[in-house]
C-alpha cells in the first residue's frame, strides 16, 4: 500500500536529490565530452587513410591537406585489388610450372 | 635456439661455409662497437617513456570506458579505441610516416591552426624518438581492453562498502581500485617492455633508424647485422645479448612486484 509520504518526498529530500542527480548527470556529461575528444583523435588517422586511398597521388601533397578528395579516385582500390590478383595469378603459375620466373606481361 | 649459439660462435655470411670464432662476436659487441651500446640506450628511452605512458593512458581510458553511463554508448566508444589495434604494424607504420611528415603531414597542418610551426618530427634526430613513442600510444586501446576486463572483476561490494563508509572518488580509487588492479598492470608493464625492446616495424618504415642514429633500435641494428651487412653470426651474438637483457630485465620487475602487486588470494603473514 502506498502512503503519501511515497509518492511526494519533502521538499529537503527533492533537493539533496535533484543535487544528486545534476552532479551525476554533469560528470557523464564531462566523461561524454573526454571520450568523444579522445574518439576523434582517434579516428583522424584512420580517416586520413581513407581519405588519401581515394585522392590523385598528386593530391597527397597538398598544404593543408585537402579532407575531400577531388576528383574521387575510386580507380586506386580497383589497382590494389588487380595487384592482389596477380599475386595469386602469379603464385597460382607457380605451382603449375614450378618456376618462378614469369615474363612482365604474362599475366 | 640452439642453432643460434652455434651461429653465434661463428662468422657467417649466409653463403660460405660457418666459420668458427669462438668468442668473438661477443667480445667485439662488448668492447669494439659503440653502435650496440648506442641502440640498447636508444630501445630503453623508448620502453621507459612509452610503457608507462601507455598503462597511464590505457588505465585512465578503462576507467573512463567502465563509467555508468549508456552501454550503447561505451560499446561505441570501446569499439572506436579499439580500431587502432587491429591494424596491421606496417600499415600504421606507413600512415603515421604521412601524419608526421614535415611538409605536408597531417600532426604540422593541425599545428599550424594553433599557430605552432611544427618540427620536422621524423627528420630532426630530438623529435624522431618522442615520435614513435607518440604513436604508440595510438594503440593504447589494445591494453585499454585488459584493463576493462580487470576493472570488471572487482567486486561491486567493496565500492559499496566503501561508499557506506563515506569515502569519495579518489580514497575509492586509490584504495579499492587501484590495488586490485596491480596483477593486470603488472602483466601489462612485463609485456609492454618485452614489446617495447623488440621495437622495429615503426623504425624500419618511418626512419630507417634516423635521423642520425636517433632511433637505431636494437633489433634494427640486429636485422642490418644480419641482412645488409650479412653478419649472420654477429647478428646471433646480438639476439643473445638482448635475451639475456630483457630476462634481467623481467627477472628484477618481478622481485619488485613483491612490493606493489597485490593478489587478492594470497594470504599475507600479517595475521589476522
Amino acid at each position: 500500500m502506498r502512503t503519501q509520504a511515497d509518492s511526494s518526498p519533502t521538499l529537503a529530500v527533492r533537493r539533496v536529490r535533484r543535487g544528486y542527480l545534476l552532479r551525476t548527470r554533469g560528470l557523464a556529461l564531462l566523461i561524454h565530452l573526454v571520450l568523444i575528444a579522445g574518439s576523434i583523435i582517434v579516428l583522424i588517422p584512420l580517416a586520413w587513410m581513407l581519405s588519401t586511398s581515394l585522392k590523385d597521388p598528386g593530391d597527397v601533397f597538398l598544404f593543408p591537406p585537402k579532407w575531400i578528395p577531388d576528383p574521387v579516385q575510386w580507380g586506386n582500390y580497383q589497382k590494389a585489388l588487380t595487384v592482389l590478383r596477380h599475386l595469386r595469378v602469379q603464385r597460382h603459375l607457380e605451382r603449375l610450372h614450378g618456376s618462378a620466373h614469369l615474363p612482365p606481361d604474362a599475366v | 635456439m640452439l642453432a643460434s649459439v652455434g651461429i653465434a660462435l661463428t662468422e657467417w655470411d649466409l653463403i660460405a661455409t660457418p666459420k668458427f670464432v669462438g668468442l668473438a662476436n661477443f667480445q667485439q659487441l662488448a668492447t669494439g662497437d659503440p653502435a650496440v651500446l648506442h641502440s640498447l640506450q636508444v630501445t630503453t628511452t623508448y620502453a621507459l617513456f612509452s610503457v608507462p605512458l601507455q598503462i597511464t593512458f590505457g588505465v585512465a581510458l578503462a576507467l573512463l570506458l567502465n563509467a555508468r553511463i549508456s552501454s550503447l554508448s561505451l560499446s561505441f566508444y570501446r569499439t572506436i579505441y579499439y580500431l587502432p589495434a587491429v591494424l596491421s604494424g606496417v600499415a600504421v607504420a606507413l600512415l603515421w610516416r604521412w601524419i608526421f611528415s614535415g611538409d605536408f603531414g597531417l600532426l604540422n597542418s593541425a599545428l599550424a591552426i594553433v599557430g605552432i610551426e611544427g618540427p620536422g618530427w621524423l627528420t630532426q634526430s630530438e623529435w624522431a624518438l618522442p615520435a614513435l613513442i607518440i604513436m604508440s600510444l595510438w594503440g593504447v586501446g589494445g591494453g585499454m581492453i585488459i584493463y576493462l576486463a580487470g576493472l570488471q572483476g572487482i567486486p561491486t561490494d567493496l565500492y559499496e562498502a566503501a561508499q557506506v563508509d563515506g569515502a569519495g572518488f579518489w580514497p575509492r580509487l586509490v584504495h579499492i581500485t587501484v590495488p586490485l588492479m596491480t596483477p593486470v598492470i603488472f602483466y601489462q608493464l612485463v609485456v609492454g617492455i618485452i614489446h617495447a625492446l623488440q621495437v622495429f616495424t615503426q623504425a624500419f618504415i618511418m626512419t630507417k633508424g634516423g635521423p642520425g642514429d636517433a632511433t637505431l633500435f636494437f633489433m634494427l641494428y640486429l636485422y642490418r647485422n644480419a641482412f645488409e651487412y650479412f653478419r649472420m653470426g654477429y647478428a646471433s651474438a646480438l639476439a643473445w645479448v638482448l635475451f639475456v637483457y630483457i630476462l634481467i630485465l623481467t627477472i628484477i620487475i618481478f622481485r619488485l612486484s613483491r612490493t606493489w602487486v597485490y593478489y587478492e588470494g594470497e594470504l599475507k603473514g600479517r595475521g589476522g
